[in-house]
């Protein structure tokens, strides 16, 4: 099977006024047509400028190495009208932070049919975004359409952005932190809606979260960043199994659920990465070896991916 | 603030320039029943005259009903006789407002149509060389004496080039120079204020989710960046009209234009107090008039002023 | 920024260099600057006169070197009269806010509702063109922008955790006053101080130029502009020169304010550029 969207070997550099600081470090990673990928990791473990790579829509400061591939174009090749045609059309964003990301100035109406803009065959689309906004549960969408986004709650914002995306019927979409900052209830509706809609559609999705209960509940596969790496790729229920990595395994020792175990250490700083694995420093397992080399990405299942030298073949 | 706390704030406003303008006639050295008297053909007056004058003025009444007098007949139009030309004051200055108006108002959108768009460029150019030209740019302007800029202009554009009229009043040609010489100002401190806005929403989140909607540049900037830019522009516009309008003298007697300016500053120079109160009045209406309307605009772009109904 | 720090710099270099020689002026100056000498009307340069004579046989130079007195020790003393006023005014509403805070604010609105130059015309119009009345119309158009930026920046700090802390202690408000709130609005202060003095500046050379702010046959710049109109086109050196200078002196202000506002924390100044 060929995957829909690929990132190969992308880096991603950020030029600030303390020197260049590297988000993300060379992360190679197949989306599949029709599933839903989880991408989790603490704040600064570069999911979320992972996610932005693929649309281009990273702040100027940014550069980024390496090569996104989707249905077998280049998209870092792309001008940036080029890109304009593959934004909100063949991939949209979800992005995170609903407070900020809808236009204050703007009814809802005009921010949502900016998303549709591009289905000229679409003529009733008032009615086809109330249809929309009827699947994530709101009971008035006529009225939502008229109102401004200071009218709405959080939830309310997160669950009209999630159309935002969806509307457009985009091959993948790209949900930034869909969860972040709601309540548990509002938490729901837009893991219900996000659900809903990619089973409806086929849309493949993206979902950025450090957010472990949306990631189980939500996603087919889930990847693990750790300090702007990859380091474990797993099919969801075996992650939470048998995690792959000592990182992984540490963040689910960390779950409420599971005993609030808190992990050992502080975040990794991202202008002294620490050498070998980045994990090392925290890691109950590190040997020498984790200090001097970075371990191999490894498949040591069906599907399953680590970069550890647990699984690694000659250890 | 609601639209009727806002309609009270300019009446009160409103009341209290016509205040001061009182107050400008009570201190004013002379007596106005001499004035009157003299102005009648009595030169010189007995003491009973004028006594009787002062009375059939009002002038021995206490002074809060003197203003409220004065407040009446204002009200009814009537702002008194110019000492000079003895014609009605208020007759005089709504003959002369129209030229006032036209240069303010041209000089207005002169500064809004030069500086919005010229803010815009330089945020886009954002720490480029034209970003750093017409920064210097703005700050030469925002500290350039107008006048000194008038009379370069009447060298350059009509002595020199031959491109305008020097000065006079009769076509629309005679009103390009003195707009911009009086909007230029204006319109440099709105370039500043224009780029500061735009690269404040430039890096803001809604503006990454418009992007991802792959809408045109062109509509990005005017629907997502220059209507957010308007919301702290549009309040500060009311400010600077005010200094347009009081700069309006200035270029009224260089550019000899007929305004109400002119006829203040002429006024002036006579002692002709009553000219001056109207003046005062007449120029406080307009401005307060006109931050009616930029209230009312500000309402219109600023949705969260105007509905307050949240949705549940 | 690069180069904002040297144009700082230079701004402030030039004005004390103006500065200086209007002080020195009596010194330094060749010629009496009133000294009328009919004979040598309208000279051009030369050795004797370097900036040639005016109408009157007046050396140009010496008036130039004795022009900055009146308008910037003016300005000067007007400006900080205005401030102390408005940041009185200003402090008293933002910091006790209720009956006093809505009376200072109903009087700021009425000054703030007629147009700065029409109100000081018409104050110079009745009491008659003299430096007294020049300095009560400046302080009387001007202090209320100042109180309403000081009561903006006072409100805003009050809520500040701190202050409210300090308060929870059981300060008195005139301490938090002294200690907390006038150092943390004194940079705010300080730009708007520089920039209205620019301001200033030009309003008194605008009224001197209508003839109804300095007095012939005093040597002030705005005074040698308007006596040069005339002579525009035989003798435009008579204007270039006060020209020059009172544009320097404005924008060595500007300069000085804009730098230190670029120094200062930047999101603070939104109000000095509402007004300034």
């Amino acid at each position: 099977m060929k995957p829909l969207l690929s990132f190969e070997h992308i880096s991603c550099y950020f030029s600030t006024s303390f020197g260049e600081l590297q988000a993300v470090r060379d992360v190679s990673l197949d989306l599949y047509e029709g599933e839903i990928f989880g991408l989790i990791g603490e704040t600064g473990s570069g999911k979320s400028v992972l996610g932005l790579t693929a649309l281009q829509l990273l702040p100027a400061n940014a550069r980024v190495t390496g090569e996104v591939r989707f249905e077998n174009k280049s998209l870092l090749q792309l001008s940036e009208k080029e890109m304009r045609h593959v934004r909100g059309k063949k991939i949209a964003l979800i992005p995170q932070n609903p407070a900020s990301s809808l236009n204050p100035v703007l009814k809802i109406r005009t921010q949502l049919r900016e998303a549709v803009r591009h289905q000229k065959e679409l003529k009733d689309k008032d009615g086809y975004l109330a249809s929309w906004l009827q699947a994530v549960s709101f009971s008035y969408p006529i009225k939502l359409l008229q109102s401004y986004p200071f009218q709405l709650s959080g939830g309310m914002k997160q669950r009209i952005l999630t159309i935002m995306g969806a509307a457009g019927q985009p091959k993948l979409l790209i949900a930034d932190e869909p969860t972040k900052g709601l309540d548990a209830p509002a938490r729901h509706d837009v893991v219900e809606a996000l659900r809903n809609v990619c089973r409806q559609t086929g849309t493949t999705l993206l979902v950025i979260t450090h957010d472990l209960h949306v990631a189980q509940i939500l996603c087919d596969r889930i990847g693990v960043m750790y300090a702007g790496r990859l380091v474990e790729s797993n099919d969801t229920d075996s992650l939470f199994a048998t995690p792959g990595h000592p990182y992984t395994e540490a963040l689910l020792l960390a779950r409420p659920t599971a005993g609030m175990k808190p992990m050992a250490g502080d975040s990794p700083n991202l202008l002294q990465v620490p050498s070998g694995c980045a994990f090392h420093p925290r890691c109950s397992y590190a040997s020498e070896m984790c200090v001097e080399q970075l371990p191999p990405w490894t498949e040591y299942g069906q599907k399953k991916y680590a970069r550890c030298f647990l699984h690694a073949p000659s250890t | 603030m609601t639209g009727r706390q806002k309609l009270i704030g300019s009446i009160c406003t409103l009341l209290g320039a016509s205040l001061l303008a009182f107050v400008l006639g009570v201190i004013a050295p002379g007596d106005p029943a001499l004035e009157v008297l003299s102005m009648n053909g009595l030169n010189e007056p007995t003491e009973a005259e004028i006594a009787a004058k002062r009375e059939e003025l009002g002038l021995n009444l206490p002074i809060w009903k003197q203003y409220m007098h004065w407040l009446g007949m204002v009200l009814q139009g009537d702002l008194g006789v110019s000492y000079i030309t003895q014609q009605s004051v208020s007759a005089e200055l709504i003959q002369r407002l129209p030229i006032t108006l036209s240069l303010a108002c041209g000089a207005l959108a002169f500064a809004i149509g030069f500086g919005i768009p010229g803010g815009i460029i330089l945020a886009m150019f954002h720490n480029r060389w034209i970003d750093y030209a017409g920064r210097a740019w703005i700050t030469i302007w925002t500290a350039f004496p107008s006048f000194l800029n008038a009379i370069l202009f009447i060298i350059a554009f009509s002595e020199v080039l031959h491109w305008l009229p020097t000065s006079g009043y009769g076509t629309w040609q005679h009103f390009i120079m003195p707009s911009i010489v009086l909007g230029l100002g204006t319109s440099a401190v709105l370039m500043r204020l224009t780029r500061a806005a735009v690269l404040d929403i430039l890096p803001q989140q809604y503006i990454v989710t418009a992007r991802a909607k792959g809408i045109h540049m062109f509509i990005l900037m005017l629907r997502h960046v220059l209507l957010n830019a308007f919301i702290p522009l549009i309040t500060v516009i009311g400010n600077y009209f005010g200094g347009i309008l009081g700069g309006a003298v200035i270029a009224e007697v260089i550019f000899s234009l007929p305004g109400i300016g002119r006829f203040a500053v002429e006024g002036i120079f006579r002692r002709d107090y009553p000219v001056m109160q109207g003046y005062v009045l007449f120029m406080a209406c307009v401005y307060v008039l006109f931050n009616t309307v930029v209230d009312i605009l500000y309402g219109l772009i600023h949705p969260q002023l105007r509905r307050s109904e949240v949705l549940k | 920024m690069i180069g904002k720090g040297k144009a700082g710099a230079f701004a402030a270099g030039c004005l004390g260099l103006i500065v200086f020689v209007s002080l020195c002026a009596p010194w330094i100056s060749p010629y009496d600057p009133n000294q009328i000498d009919m004979s040598n009307r309208l000279m051009s340069l030369s050795a004797a006169h370097w900036m040639g004579t005016d109408q009157l046989g007046r050396d140009v130079y010496s008036r130039i070197l004795y022009g900055g007195r009146v308008s910037l020790l003016l300005s000067g003393v007007a400006t900080v009269s205005t401030l102390l006023v408005g940041f009185c005014i200003g402090v008293l509403g933002g910091y006790f806010r209720g009956k006093v805070d809505t009376c200072l604010q109903t009087i700021v609105h009425i000054f703030q509702g007629v147009p700065g130059l029409t109100m000081m015309l018409a104050i110079v119009g009745v009491l008659g063109p003299s430096l007294k009345s020049l300095f009560l119309a400046i302080v009387l158009t001007s202090w209320a922008d100042f109180s309403r930026v000081v009561r903006g920046e006072v409100m805003k700090i009050q809520v500040e955790p701190y202050i409210e802390g300090t308060r929870v202690l059981g300060a008195s408000a005139f301490y938090i006053m002294i200690v907390h709130i006038i150092p943390s609005i004194a940079g705010t202060v300080l730009v708007l101080l520089t920039i209205r003095m620019s301001r200033t500046l030009l309003m008194i050379a605008s009224l001197s130029f209508l003839g109804l702010g300095v007095q012939p046959p005093t040597p002030d710049w705005s005074v040698m502009l308007n006596d040069a109109r005339p002579f525009l086109r035989t003798q435009p050196h008579l204007m270039l020169a006060p020209g020059i200078c009172i544009t320097a002196v404005s924008l060595s202000f500007q300069i000085i304010g804009d730098t230190l506002r670029d120094r200062l924390d930047p999101k603070r100044m939104q109000r000095v550029e509402d007004i300034a």
